[in-house]
């Protein structure tokens, strides 16, 4: 025995869990005085956190630099309009088969995908998303170019319109929360501390036993699946779905980057205030037509050059709070000192 | 423990290392010099499994390990610390330390707490514990290398160049914390230029010179051998 000790939690970490229980309920319980426009927009952006939380988790820790998620968002969505709308599934079962599905797929598309390096492997990934979205096209089943309209039917089966909104909001925030969740236990284990070692330097991280190929396939495989979810349950918002929006890179890809880049890649909090960040922005912006783009780009551009860390990142440089616990605070034994 | 036999690495035609046959004992240290470029590094790469051989075969304990990525190796007892220290910067001192306790994640957290702690005391690091891996100066740069290695429990310890660019007053203390964990029955291969260093721990060495082995045997004996001093010195005209 050594005598030091390792604490994982500091004093403000009890109330920051009292108010992340408060705001759960607080969200749970926004359909009783939220409207439907409030709620849709709500679930678009629980959808955008999900998948901006796994892309961190992607590229901020395990180094997996994919600009190819787009393709899961879209297979889930498909997926989802054919279990449940042509099928007759379930609406929940429909939605976890789905994430279930894309989980499936990227087994064999993340093990080809990673015998290729660096920039090879992101072209690869947008090229995997591309060839998904042709052969959706192709699919005279998925209603080819046009794309398929969830059936009336089967969307009335949920309620009116107001009910569904709030079906829909619950549905992606327990998929946020699911994959906040996932994210942050994963981080805070050893498990975590493996991938932010890989991230750091790949060949010294496996010298020391970490298992980097099936760290990253693990990674994939979890964000893939997510991605497929929030496809699916955005997609069942908009009742229509077409190749190009399912598998729409600007979208599911370039903003989600956007997000992460700005609310600080390589943190759990930066995604979470990245996404905030960004419907702020899009709600203020988006009247401006092409400025509303030219206008993310120079403000991406200058959070970059001013913050290399990300907004978060920049907070937590100087105030040193952590909104997710990931510490490792060591306190020696009695009369020793440390620096 | 650790046995090659005929190893041959190449990039293309250039042959870095050429038929080397190198066997290292339970608990021996064993020292390797050589000319720049002799492919001293590139051996290590091959024990580590960092870089995997066109030819021979590496065994350990009798076991064949040819083929083994180096993160198996790591969790058979084979650990390497680099030349030019690879601190995981974005971590405290004490978490890099951790992520070889874990095995790269595979066992228990806070069982492992009390191993990493007793590394950093060995290797002097205790009072840096706390601080980001990348504030550290060169010299706790290169025992936190020694640590991290070290927390992984090695059976077997590859040193890469790890006294290069101390000063003198620093590679002596490193040399005292390597003298001791050779004591505690750790075999350790040592690649150095500073040879003043490694005679201070090793007690064989071998010579590599164009990616093959010319000498190998007691320090003494070895560092006054004609073709030892003629790569060395040059010679006589």
């Amino acid at each position: 025995m050594t005598g030091y000790t390792v604490r994982r939690y500091g004093q403000h970490h009890i109330w920051i869990g009292v108010l992340a229980l408060l705001s759960v309920l607080v969200l749970a319980a926004l359909p009783a005085f939220a409207g439907k426009a409030a709620l849709r927009i709500a679930t678009e952006m629980a959808g955008y956190m999900a998948l901006a939380v796994m892309w961190n988790l992607l590229a901020g820790y395990a180094g997996v630099m994919s600009i190819g998620q787009q393709a899961f968002v879209g297979v889930g969505a498909y997926a989802l309009f054919v279990l449940c709308g042509t099928m007759g599934l379930p609406l929940i079962p429909a939605i976890i088969a789905a994430g279930l599905l894309t989980t499936l797929l990227s087994i064999p598309v993340g093990l080809i995908l990673f015998r290729l390096n660096g920039a090879y492997f992101a072209i690869g990934t947008w090229v995997v998303a591309e060839i998904f979205l042709l052969l959706t096209a192709q699919s005279q089943t998925l209603g080819a170019g046009a794309g398929l309209s969830f059936p009336a039917g089967v969307a009335k089966s949920f309620g009116t319109a107001t009910e569904r909104a709030a079906l829909f909001w619950w549905i992606a925030l327990s998929i946020v929360l699911l994959s906040v969740g996932v994210a942050y236990l994963w981080l805070r284990s050893s498990r975590g501390l493996a991938l932010t070692a890989m991230r750091d330097d790949a060949e010294a991280a496996a010298g020391l036993g970490v298992d980097t190929k099936r760290n990253r396939l693990a990674v994939y495989l979890l964000a893939a699946g997510v991605a497929g979810m929030v496809g699916a349950v955005l997609f069942l918002g908009k009742l229509r779905i077409s190749p190009a929006a399912a598998y729409d890179i600007n979208e599911w890809t370039a903003s989600i980057i956007f997000i992460v880049v700005i609310g600080g890649l390589g943190r759990l909090e930066g995604a979470i205030l990245g996404t905030l960040i960004f419907f702020v922005l899009r709600g203020f912006l988006a009247d401006f037509g092409a400025w509303y783009l030219m206008a993310m780009g120079a403000i991406a551009i200058v959070v970059m050059l001013r913050m290399p860390q990300g907004i978060w990142g920049f907070l937590h440089e100087r105030t040193g709070i952590e909104l997710f616990p990931m510490r490792r605070d060591i306190c020696p034994p009695k009369g020793r000192a440390m620096s | 423990m650790l046995d090659l036999s005929d190893v041959s690495f190449r990039y293309g035609t250039l042959t870095v290392t050429d038929g080397v046959s190198l066997s290292v004992g339970q608990g021996e240290a064993l020292g390797i010099i050589g000319p720049n470029g002799a492919g001293k590094s590139t051996l290590l790469d091959l024990m580590m499994g960092t870089k995997l051989p066109a030819e021979g075969r590496i065994t350990f304990d009798g076991r064949d390990i040819t083929r083994m990525p180096a993160q198996k190796r790591a969790g058979l007892g084979i650990a390497r610390a680099f030349q030019v220290p690879r601190p995981f910067h974005g971590m405290t001192v004490f978490e890099n330390v951790l992520v070889g306790a874990t095995g790269g994640g595979r066992r228990n957290e806070r069982a492992s707490y009390d191993l990493c702690f007793g590394v950093l005391e060995q290797t002097g690091l205790i009072g840096h514990a706390r601080e980001p891996a990348s504030t550290l100066r060169l010299l706790d740069r290169k025992r936190l290398e020694l640590a991290r290695a070290l927390a992984t429990k090695p059976r077997l310890l590859l040193l890469d160049e790890v006294a290069g660019g101390l000063t003198d007053m620093e590679c002596k203390s490193l040399i005292e914390t390597i003298r001791g964990v050779s004591a505690s029955g750790v075999a350790i291969v040592w690649i150095e230029h500073i040879v003043h260093a490694l005679l201070a721990v090793v007690n064989r060495l071998c010579v590599i010179d164009q990616g093959a082995q010319i000498a190998d045997g007691d320090p003494q004996e070895v560092i006054q051998a004609d073709k030892v001093r003629e790569i060395y010195m040059g010679t006589p005209a």
